[in-house]
């Protein structure tokens, strides 16, 4: 997954198609390549075996192709002319099986023929289709002049619908020469790159409105240098920068914290040592090609703010890169080289470094750089935000909680069984607490969710009311218990104060619950949920953390319990015996001496416990509401490393990025656990040895 | 006062309630799957009502609750059946716009294959454009049509499952090997391809009168329809052949009733699931589970016993065998669901992939054992439970006396005999409660399976009539799987709720049980031992 790009030259593939080609594409199986040259297109195989007949432009009368665009994801390309049209057009690649051999065939279909200026050539040109309804053709005259041509198709039932056409000459909005220029895909955005390293920006409002401007920024602040090279990446919103000083730089337009929504700087890349002189963007994720004016071209991922290799082509400046639409190769075309070179590429995960892994990243369209887990989204473009950070802190989140309910509870348990209760009640208590030990956490989770989530939004204060209870009702009882005469208290069976105890903690359960609704009515004037929501900013969820802290502790006290009990149990009675004979009370016996020698026992029994809970899958795949989500409050919900594999791996594509990263995260689950019980283990053994010393 | 602080019993009394409420916990739980669990099945009376606003309904009432922000009134929320009609299963109504309420005798439960349970009263049977009975003849009417469709519907389940089933079977396995025959190189004219070519025209035409059949025994059950009588007046049809069973619950007594309640939980434990899986049975849930645990023993005893006994009784106890002890004991701590990634990466992938390429070529790129089932899910969950029968086993051969070993070796047997004859006997009892505590851990284990091949509905029991009869690489159901996706996963969850109570008190009934018996068997071996050692 951490492993380097791999790219290498294809053998016998310099083909010649001209010197100096004005765009560049190649088919998804990287069979044919074509180049515009000043004819037309040209389309060449790569293994040379096949011959196609290329596409010229002759019979538009006595012109010649200057300028020329591609947009990537739809195969339409644009031809800039030398009388000041332009022709657009689609290259499509059709695939046929012959017998059992693949055959893939070019076919260049012409939309329309616009014109941009009356008497000026083409110098540079970019064309966008939405797909839909609306295209775009923007071009920059030899003589410096901008336009935008606008087109929108109304469809029709019949036929083929009625073009509209709009020409807005921008020229006199323009502060300096213009270096480069880019329409996005949703051909909402103009952008154009300034010979003083300014891009300024427009936005595209159909036919009847110009172009509204938008404020222009500057790319390399206090550097001289213009902007060189500019593409919209994959998704629409980051535009990617380079400058004649060789820095990359990726901007998008955010609501900058307050101001109003302005392009703002977000990635930085690796610079060129010379002027950048063309950004291709992939088709399938925020990887792009650039090539510099000293022969250099450079693979970058702008999300992870990576460059993956700077691979010397050769001396001359770059002219055109072409990345495959599977993202699998690359074409480039150089200066003072004959024809073009291929190059095959495997790059699967791009996207993944430990900084994006567990760092904060700035993902496109957002604020700021965040912790974001979101594996799948509805388009194509959709960009996977894998952050390890939210689903650490889900699953510490839950831990924390459960333990926090299950520690105090167990340790207590487990001391009074092992100092206090009798053997009678010990040999009862014991399997009873294995046999909890032994319940399916798929039950624990099942009733946690379906059937204690609700009763807990229901009494939600009868539960915490119960806190101060119960304590307040059982020291009641130890007092009455004690105001026993001594030969009542003697001729009461064994187990009697353990039956007492029973009788008040249910008590004092069913006493608080009953009260809850109206002390929460008192408190609040209605439900705690509702009170939550209107009046605090808090959110509350029916499956949140107070249900995961019961019903993950109940699948973790057992745990704790067995171990406690034993590391207690297996104090010599010798220490216990000296210290009531030296007059200590039960109680000081059992906290003074006991518990300090256990301490390590009951150290491990809460790693092991921890251990458990950070695994827990079923429980909290079913208690919680499974939204990755940073935040410690106690009644939202959360998602687990371990529920998070149990949900997403079914769905993850073999060997794909979010497979690998869901194995990352099991294999950071299992080392975590490991640690924790191999640390536990140890401090066992030893304790085992210190209690034969003593 | 302070005296009584400084004695330390309020504290002990606090460590107390926490061992209290712990107990309490576990009751709470088992009392609420039970009751849950239990009343499910109960048919209970069926109320009419008629509402203020003049509408009638039959329904069972489930829940009696207050009205939020109104001081005294309550409301009912009734099962009223009839989905097909009102288009819910439940409804609220207010206790204050209910005009009249009655038990009426002859409200009968319908259950039906689909859209649940019907109520209404019944008018009239009918065979085709026939009538055969109306009024109160029509329930004896209705049995003996029963009968017929019941006759009717075995013979259709015969003829799928077994006929029909198993030349589907022969046609796969011909193009199976019509394939296998091309891609080692045979051409369309070859003889053998000929003649399997020949075979499946043969077996098209058998499956073709088959099917044609099935219609005729389709239509003819078919026919039989009863005519219900809704609360609100409008007769409805049901086809006879989909009611799973009637009764008219106000009135039985409790005998009746109870036989009603023993064929619901009969229907339970032996019947296929119906309308996704929230109606109907969970035998085929209840299979898998059993299947799949006896798998996993076959592999896991034999692994963990023979690791034990050489662990303590032929490795040499030394910094090796230490680690190994911490290594197992730390695999018992390992999550589950970290075994459920290694079966998919390993197994499914990894040896299964393999599995496909060597020996199923011809289906690919369907996966035959590449993808999830139900050995790759008994062999993770081996793999999990091994800690559980190594440790166990390591204790029970712990505690075999050592006098015995050496009165065995002392009479002049070697180490293996007294192993085989002595120690293994001796040690059995322990062996057993390892091997039974694995086998409760792995029926209660759903996470790791989640990945490996369990599924919500599978179209086919591991194990049928069709050969090899036994078939490990398809996926199957899992009980607390079911419990998962009925719960968490239904369309319909209000309605699946006492579904996957009940199936959680089967699988609580299964895992207590065996964990009881662990713990008898334990106890039985150590006053066995206790009288051997004096």
């Amino acid at each position: 997954m951490f492993l380097d790009a791999q790219w290498s030259e294809e053998p016998g593939v310099r083909l010649s198609l001209g010197p100096d080609p004005l765009e560049l594409g190649l088919d998804p199986y990287r069979e044919i390549i074509y180049a515009v040259g000043p004819q037309g297109i040209d389309f060449v195989a790569r293994d040379a075996q096949r011959q196609f007949a290329s596409h010229h432009v002759d019979d538009l009368g006595d012109v010649q192709v200057t300028a020329a665009g591609r947009s990537p994801r739809d195969g339409r390309v644009v031809l800039g002319l030398d009388d000041g049209r332009a022709l657009t057009a689609i290259v499509a690649f059709s695939l046929s099986y012959d017998d059992t051999e693949r055959v893939v065939s070019p076919e260049v279909e012409r939309e329309e023929l616009v014109r941009l200026f009356d008497d000026a050539a083409v110098a540079q040109i970019a064309y966008r289709h939405d797909g839909n309804k609306r295209s775009a053709v923007a071009a920059l005259s030899a003589d410096g002049r901008l336009v935008i041509h606008v087109a929108e198709r109304t469809r029709s039932l019949m036929g083929a619908g009625r073009v509209q056409e709009a020409r807005f000459d921008l020229t006199d909005q323009l502060q300096d020469p213009i270096t480069a220029l880019a329409i996005d895909d949703a051909v909402q955005h103009l952008v154009v790159g300034t010979a003083s390293g300014q891009v300024q920006a427009w936005q595209i409002h159909g036919l009847h409105d110009r172009p509204e401007r938008l404020p222009a920024f500057d790319v390399t602040p206090g550097a001289a240098g213009g902007v060189t090279a500019l593409a919209f990446l994959l998704g629409d919103l980051s535009l990617a920068i380079g400058a004649e000083n060789g820095a990359i730089s990726v901007w998008f337009q955010t609501d900058a914290n307050g101001s109003a929504r302005a392009f703002r700087r977000v990635h930085e890349l690796t610079s060129h040592d010379r002027a950048v002189t063309v950004i291709v963007p992939s088709e399938r994720d925020k990887q792009f090609l650039s090539g510099d004016a000293g022969g250099t071209v450079a693979l970058h991922h702008a999300t992870s703010e990576q460059t993956f290799f700077d691979l010397q082509v050769g001396a001359g400046a770059i002219r055109r890169l072409a990345f495959a639409p599977k993202g699998d190769g690359f074409l480039v075309a150089s200066e003072g080289q004959q024809g073009i070179a291929a190059y095959s590429l495997s790059n699967p995960h791009p996207e993944i470094t430990i900084a994006t892994l567990f760092g904060r990243v700035w993902y496109e369209g957002y604020e700021q750089p965040e912790y974001a887990w979101q594996s799948t989204g509805g388009t194509d473009e959709f960009e996977p935000k894998l952050s390890m950070i939210p689903l650490v802190f889900g699953t510490i989140k839950g831990t924390v909680f459960a333990m926090f309910f299950a520690l105090p509870m167990a340790v207590l348990a487990a001391l009074y069984t092992a100092e206090f209760a009798s053997p009678k009640v010990r040999s009862v208590v014991k399997p009873t607490v294995e046999l909890m030990a032994s319940l399916p956490s798929v039950i624990l989770g099942f009733l946690a969710g379906l059937w204690l989530a609700p009763m807990l939004e229901h009494y939600i204060i009868g539960t915490a009311l119960l806190l101060l209870l119960m304590p307040v009702v059982v020291m009641l009882g130890a007092f009455g218990w004690r105001q026993l005469p001594r030969n009542v208290r003697g001729h009461l069976p064994a187990n009697a104060e353990l039956v007492a105890l029973i009788l008040l903690t249910l008590g004092s359960t069913v006493v608080a619950l009953l009260c809850g609704p109206s002390v929460e009515m008192a408190l609040f004037g209605k439900g705690l949920p509702r009170w939550l929501a209107e009046e605090s900013s808090l959110r509350f969820d029916q499956r949140n953390c107070l249900v995961i802290g019961f019903a993950m502790g109940f699948a973790v006290i057992p745990l704790i319990f067995t171990i406690c009990e034993d590391a207690l149990s297996s104090v010599p009675a010798s220490l216990r015996a000296a210290s009531l004979g030296l007059g200590a009370t039960r109680w000081q016996t059992a906290v003074r001496v006991v518990l300090p020698m256990a301490l390590p026992g009951l150290f491990s029994a809460a790693m092991i416990g921890f251990g458990r809970a950070v695994g827990e899958t079923m429980v909290v795949l079913m208690a919680t509401g499974n939204t990755p989500i940073l935040d410690w409050n106690i009644f939202t919900g959360m998602r687990t490393i371990s529920a998070n594999i149990a949900v997403e791996l079914p769905e993850a594509p073999h060997q794909g990025t979010l497979y690998r990263i869901l194995f990352f995260s099991g294999l950071l689950l299992f080392f975590v656990t490991f640690a924790l019980n191999t640390v536990a283990e140890s401090v066992r053994q030893r304790l085992r040895e210190k209690y034969r010393r003593v | 006062m302070r005296a009584f602080f400084r004695s330390g019993d309020p504290f002990i009394w606090l460590a107390g309630s926490a061992l209290a409420g712990c107990l309490l916990m576990i009751a709470g739980l088992v009392t609420v799957v039970v009751v849950n669990g239990l009343g499910f099945f109960w048919p209970s009376a069926l109320m009419r009502i008629q509402v203020l606003d003049g509408t009638v309904v039959y329904g069972e009432v489930i829940e009696r609750q207050q009205v939020p922000d109104k001081d005294g009134a309550h409301r009912l929320q009734l099962k009223i059946g009839n989905r097909d009609v009102y288009g819910l299963d439940f409804r609220w109504i207010d206790e204050s716009d209910i005009e009249t309420r009655s038990y009426p005798a002859d409200a009968a439960v319908f259950e039906r294959l689909e859209w649940g349970n019907a109520n209404g009263t019944l008018e009239a049977v009918s065979a085709g454009a026939d009538t055969l009975a109306r009024g109160a003849t029509a329930w004896a009417v209705l049995d003996s049509v029963r009968q017929i469709t019941d006759d009717l519907a075995s013979r259709i389940h015969d003829l799928e499952r077994n006929h029909m089933g198993a030349v589907n079977a022969e046609i796969e396995a011909v193009r199976m090997a019509r394939r296998r025959l091309q891609l080692q190189g045979s051409t369309v004219e070859h003889e053998s391809i000929v003649q399997l070519d020949a075979d499946q025209q043969q077996l098209w035409a058998r499956y073709d009168s088959l099917s044609v059949e099935l219609t005729s025994l389709r239509e003819h059950s078919e026919r039989f329809v009863a005519w219900l009588r809704l609360p609100g007046g409008d007769l409805r049809p049901i086809p006879v052949a989909h009611i799973v069973r009637v009764y008219r619950p106000n009135d039985m007594d409790v005998v009746a009733k109870g036989a009603v309640y023993l064929s619901k939980v009969w229907e339970f434990l032996s019947g296929e699931p119906r309308e996704s899986n929230t109606e109907g049975g969970i035998f085929p849930a209840l299979f898998g589970t059993v299947m799949m645990v006896i798998l996993m023993t076959l592999f896991v005893v034999p692994f963990g016993v023979l690791a034990a006994l050489y662990l303590r009784e032929y490795a040499r106890q030394g910094a090796l065998t230490r680690t190994i002890r911490i290594a197992v004991n730390n695999l018992a701590g390992v999550p589950s669901i970290v075994f459920g990634m290694f079966g998919l990466g390993f197994f499914v992938y990894g040896v299964g992939g393999t599995i496909d390429v060597l020996f199923y070529p011809e289906s690919l790129p369907t996966p035959t054992y590449g993808t999830g089932g139900i050995l790759w899910a008994s062999l993770t969950l081996a793999l999990l439970t091994l800690p559980v029968v190594i440790v166990a086993t390591e204790e029970a051969l712990a505690s075999v006396p050592g006098g015995l070993r050496e009165g065995s070796i002392a009479l002049g047997s070697t180490k293996l005999q007294t192993i085989l004859r002595v120690v293994l006997p001796s040690a059995l009892p322990g062996i057993l409660t390892g091997v039974i505590l694995a086998t409760a851990r792995g029926a209660g284990e759903v996470a790791p399976l989640m990945i490996t091949g369990v599924v919500k509905l599978a179209p086919d029991l591991p194990v049928d009539g069709i050969f090899p009869f036994l078939h490990l690489e398809r996926k199957f159901m899992h009980l607390g799987f079911h419990i998962y996706d009925v719960g968490f996963q239904s369309p319909n969850v209000e309605a699946a709720r006492p579904m996957v109570f009940t199936t959680t008190l089967l699988l609580l009934f299964v895992v207590l049980a065996l964990n009881l018996t662990a713990i008898v068997v334990r106890n039985r071996l150590r006053k066995r031992y206790a009288i051997k050692t004096i």
